[in-house]
């Protein structure tokens, strides 16, 4: 048990039986009141997102998550795992993954957060380099400053880039906002 | 919105752009500070200094006290000396000089709230500015606050909303259904009206219709306040015990709070003088500080009884995010000089660390 005022970003709780990941946390104090923590929590079994407001003072069960490492293989309606030291493979779904499905790569490896032998999520770097596959060319003449285009990565993620970006070009996208960083020169 | 918090400024080392820009900006907080001064000064108000040190503040069972002791034994028992209190409000001591006579006074005085979390809005050491009017109510006081606002730049013009048209809007649920006639809430219709309006939000068998007040208030209502521009949330339920009187034939209080950046910067009671009133208020909030686990501590006897408090209405506002709002600032170390108890050893390792807000 851990009290309200300790929740933080990132840490898994246990909410009406289900665990949730804090994905935003802020603490209020009404001039005339009592201390609340207020959090955007996010199912880990289903990816619903809820917002709560939780009392400082209240206590607050941390779920007990343990991580594993395994490779991304491909993804159909769920997306295929397999476990580095066992081999075992095993699906996590797409509801789960949210955004996050969109920047995983085939034959990487990443760390899969457990909660009672089912994954409930996956760690990716907040940055990733990825490659164009798909990109409109410019419009001639289209001069104004900042003007964006939409283009896919080998992800299978859409992105907003500057219109100078060309398919086979590689970029860097931030996950958490999926938004575009800036081209990569090899 | 999360916030990580930045280290506080730490001066020595080789910071000079950060320190000067630090520099910069207190510059501007003590040209805000003259400027309420001189508005109130211009108005006749009384400026006053009270003691910071106290040993009967008034109780609020959810503010947590620093607590002090002076040496040596008292002179009149031999007995150890009663606690003195840093008190959280120059609140105790503008009353006793308003029902003294004082006429329209104000204080901006240091502040100390044990128990704060450290964060971009809280620090445990902090500036409030006091105002009391006299002969004036809640609505006169939104009128000076607003000249006040218009004095330092701040944009209007400003919304004024009541709680009950707050909670329609952004939540679904109607508060005043939740109240009985005679002011007190009512827990199985606030449970009742959060089923029916499909929020989803958690409540518990110890929730006391307080709690789920402040959890729907603070989950669904607070954030959605427009930050563009300043706000006058009015009219706050009677139910949520201070000392803002009543108004008559009604179940809300003639309270309201204003928000700056969707912040919350000041509150205004229009006072109660009830003598009975101010002491029910205390019993209640004594009980509540025993119940959280506070310290107890002596209550001012016979608080405002003779004289008793003329009809009069207050603001407490925090002057640093007033400084903040003026500033476009959004961390409260930006605007102080320094944190008071930061250790200065671990503080300059986190230099490059300089959070900046997230999402």
């Amino acid at each position: 048990m851990i009290k309200g005022g300790a929740i933080e970003k990132g840490m898994y709780i246990l909410f009406k039986g289900d665990p949730y990941l804090v994905a935003e946390r802020e603490f209020v104090n009404p001039g005339k009141g009592a201390a609340f923590t207020r959090c955007k929590l996010k199912n880990a079994k289903n990816g619903s997102v809820l917002k709560e407001t939780i009392k400082t003072s209240d206590n607050v069960e941390e779920a007990n998550v343990y991580d594993r490492d395994a490779q991304y293989l491909y993804s159909d309606e769920a997306f295929h795992f397999m476990d580095v030291e066992t081999y075992d493979q095993f699906e996590i779904s797409a509801a789960v993954l949210s955004d996050k499905g969109g920047y995983l790569m085939e034959g990487e490896q990443y760390r899969v957060i457990m909660w009672e032998a089912e994954p409930i999520d996956v760690i990716i770097p907040m940055k990733i380099v990825v490659e164009v596959t798909d990109a409109p060319d410019a419009v001639k003449g289209d001069t104004v400053t900042g003007a964006s285009k939409t283009v896919v990565v080998e992800t299978g993620v859409s992105v907003q880039v500057p219109i100078f970006i060309k398919a086979g070009d590689k970029i860097r996208i931030n996950t958490e906002s999926g938004e575009y960083v800036e081209r990569v020169n090899e | 919105m999360v916030f990580s918090v930045p280290p506080p400024i730490v001066y020595g080392g080789e910071m000079d752009a950060l320190h000067s820009d630090h520099i910069h900006r207190l510059r501007r907080r003590a040209e805000v500070v003259r400027r309420i001064r001189a508005f109130f000064d211009r108005r006749d108000y009384l400026a006053v200094e009270t003691p910071r040190l106290c040993p009967t503040p008034i109780p609020e069972s959810h503010i947590e006290l620093f607590e002090t002791r002076r040496r040596g034994p008292d002179p009149e028992t031999g007995a150890q000396r009663r606690p003195l209190w840093l008190l959280p409000s120059p609140e105790v001591y503008l009353k006793q000089l308003l029902a003294a006579g004082s006429g329209s006074l104000y204080e901006i005085a240091r502040s100390f709230r044990n128990g704060e979390v450290d964060g971009p809005h809280h620090a445990v050491e902090f500036t409030m500015l006091e105002y009391y009017t006299v002969d004036a109510d809640g609505d006169d006081s939104i009128a000076i606050t607003e000249d006040l606002l218009a004095e330092l730049g701040i944009p209007g013009p400003a919304t004024r909303i009541s709680m009950a048209d707050a909670w329609l809007r952004w939540c679904g649920i109607d508060l005043e259904a939740t109240l009985n006639a005679d002011g007190t809430g009512d827990r199985s219709r606030m449970i009742a009206e959060i089923t029916r309006a499909g929020l989803g939000t958690h409540t518990g068998e110890g929730d006391t219709w307080e709690d789920l007040f402040q959890r729907v208030f603070l989950t669904w209502v607070e954030p959605e306040l427009p930050a563009d521009r300043p706000v006058y949330l009015t009219r706050y339920p009677a139910a949520v015990p201070t000392l803002a009187r009543r108004l008559p034939g009604t179940v809300w209080a003639d309270r309201w709070e204003l928000y700056l950046g969707g912040v919350e910067v000041a509150n205004c009671f229009g006072e109660e003088t009830d003598p009975d009133r101010i002491a029910a208020f205390f019993h209640r909030e004594v009980a509540g500080k025993t119940e959280v686990g506070h310290r107890v501590h002596d209550v001012p006897p016979d608080y405002l009884r003779r004289p008793r408090l003329p009809r009069c209405s207050g603001v407490a506002m925090g002057v640093d995010r007033l400084v903040m709002a003026v500033l476009g600032s959004r961390d409260i170390d930006e605007v102080i000089a320094f944190r008071p108890d930061f250790r200065y050893d671990t503080a300059s390792k986190t230099d490059d660390t300089k959070g900046t807000p997230e999402s």
